[in-house]
């Protein structure tokens, strides 16, 4: 399976680095760039997280942009269940990564962008897949 | 500027429903990488005034470990 064909999350790192055109992660810029060949969830975690990041009036023109591509992008403003949270405590994860783990296990998304190599490898059990940026791109060229 | 805008609706017209089609998306395509940009270069140019803008990726990734933490004890406290 590849993520041409199954639903995303790109982590709160892959949109900031995307957005900043960061040079030590070209990949997430390029990756933004092809966000109309993929399928991509935003959880409300990395929304709040972009919230955090984002001024009013970045966040306003970010929305409005993904407005444009509606087929490819959906936000979802839902509250991971707290049984959700606590599997992926139980698993290892610290609360913030157990909640967006939650999120992905909860909206049934299988596959995890980020450029934090450290979260959630060497967890066991996970439902889904993580893929830093440049290995995503691969998938979408292969 | 109307007649050129009512010549290229007419070509539009003209199109079969397959080509429209993919003349809408390409469309949406070419304005959401164009919004993206826009977008992109309004942030650099904030985290440029704040001096923010040369933060290595190990310094940012720390900041939104941080900011994930914080986020997610305020919603899901206890």
């Amino acid at each position: 399976m590849s993520i041409r064909d199954e639903p995303v999350v790109l982590d709160t790192n892959v949109w900031i680095f995307g957005l900043r055109r960061h040079p030590a992660v070209p990949a997430c810029t390029a990756l933004l760039e092809r966000l109309g060949e993929l399928t991509v969830a935003v959880p409300r975690q990395i929304l709040r997280e972009l919230q955090v990041n984002l001024t009013e009036a970045e966040l306003t023109a970010l929305f409005r942009l993904l407005g444009e591509i509606p087929d490819h992008v959906k936000l979802s403003w839902r509250k991971v269940r707290p049984e959700s949270i606590r599997k992926y405590q139980r698993l290892g994860c610290r609360l913030g990564d157990a909640a967006v783990a939650g999120h992905l296990d909860e909206l049934k998304v299988r596959v995890l962008v980020t450029e934090n190599r450290h979260f959630l490898r060497g967890i066991r059990g996970l439902p889904f897949r993580s893929l830093v940026a440049a290995e995503a791109l691969a998938e979408l060229d292969a | 500027m109307t007649a050129k805008v009512e010549r290229l609706a007419a070509q539009v017209v003209a199109l079969d429903e397959d080509e429209q089609r993919a003349l809408w998306e390409c469309v949406a395509g070419l304005s959401y990488h164009r919004g993206l940009r826009r977008l992109s270069e309004q942030y650099r140019r904030r985290m440029q005034r704040q001096n923010k803008l040369g933060h290595s990726a190990e310094e940012i990734l720390d900041r939104l470990r941080r900011d994930r933490g914080a986020i997610a004890a305020h919603e899901y406290p206890g």
